[in-house]
């Protein structure tokens, strides 16, 4: 499992649509075998939400918020629900899915695992919590989500390193029932942030995050090739881009 | 649902008669693509007047190799019994 290379890309920041449409460019890549297993750190400019795949876009998201604070919004390909992409890093693990485990759960658990280190190395005491959060003192400070297609491992998310709180609920809404089955009165008081943690420069957090994810794994430090990004930007333009895709829910 | 993902059903209705089905919610469903043909399975069999839905969707989900984290089939014959335009 651990004898293939992993080609793992420096940091970089991009708009959502692009960086949603990268994803899928290296996950055709390596379906095609062009490219091998990938790892991917990134960040948003400007500030973006990504919901998830089957979610109604207006019953998550303040579609007015978004647009008063420059805010851009974007589906995921991926499940899940609605995040706010504003001062974090994002990874994306890119992989023939025989790499991971088979079970989805599973899969959730083992990269789940890679997070707890990553925030260890900071000097974070975090704990997985299925189906698909890292929390610290039971708020959430990662989430995570995940596809295979074609038979290639997709799955990317975050962690959080600072949150404007008030910037955070004016672009996103949290269902009622969703805050009843977390038995917590506020959203804010749902989610917590490196910097509420430990005060270390965001720098850090993409070094502990590469230092836990190559741990133990073969890597060299890879660029994204030209036809990936070109493709990548073929499909931000056709679909993440896409007003249609945005809204098809 | 357990675990504290959400599902929601809407129904698309026709001069009083269900004509299609949607399903939404921050779940997860393997492959994606897939979650539209289990709409359109739901409206096929009528799951809202049938008994033993249950079983349908599951077996209709294993035949296809369709897996969802976040609800089960059971979550999801419970919701859609009794739905009505």
């Amino acid at each position: 499992m651990l004898r293939k290379r992993w080609r793992v890309l420096r940091y970089e920041e991009g708009n959502a649509a692009f960086n949603m449409a990268l994803d899928e460019a290296i996950a055709d890549a390596v379906a095609f075998r062009v490219a091998g297993p990938t790892m991917r750190f990134y960040g948003w400019r400007p500030a973006a939400v990504s919901i998830g795949r089957f979610q109604k876009l207006e019953e998550v998201v303040d579609l007015e918020g978004c647009q008063r604070l420059g805010v851009d919004i974007v589906r995921r390909s991926t499940g899940g629900g609605a995040v706010f992409h504003d001062q974090e890093v994002t990874y994306s693990v890119i992989c023939p899915d025989d790499m991971m485990p088979a079970d989805i759960n599973e899969a959730y658990r083992e990269i789940g695992g890679w997070i707890v280190n990553a925030l260890k190395f900071l000097g974070i005491e975090a704990t997985f919590e299925p189906i698909n959060d890292v929390l610290v003192d039971g708020k959430k400070i990662s989430g995570s989500a995940q596809s295979r297609r074609k038979g290639i491992f997709v799955q990317h998310g975050t962690i959080l390193y600072d949150i404007d709180h008030a910037k955070m609920f004016s672009v996103l809404k949290v269902p009622q029932d969703k805050l009843d089955a977390h038995s917590i009165g506020e959203p804010v008081e749902r989610v917590t942030s490196v910097r509420e943690q430990k005060k270390v420069p965001w720098e850090y957090v993409a070094a502990a995050m590469t230092n836990a994810f190559i741990m133990n794994r073969e890597w060299y430090a890879g660029d994204i090739t030209t036809d990936e990004l070109t493709r990548a930007n073929i499909i931000a333009k056709g679909r993440y881009g896409n007003r249609d895709w945005t809204f098809e829910r | 649902m357990a675990g504290g993902k959400t599902l929601v059903l809407d129904l698309e209705c026709q001069e009083g008669s269900p004509v299609g089905l949607r399903i939404s919610g921050d779940f997860f469903f393997h492959p994606e693509e897939g979650l539209e043909r289990l709409e359109s399975f739901l409206v096929e069999i009528k799951a809202w007047d049938l008994d033993g839905a249950e079983d349908r969707i599951a077996k209709f989900m294993q035949e296809n190799g369709f897996r969802s984290v976040g609800f089960a089939p059971s979550d999801l014959a419970y919701l859609v019994r009794g739905l009505r335009c």
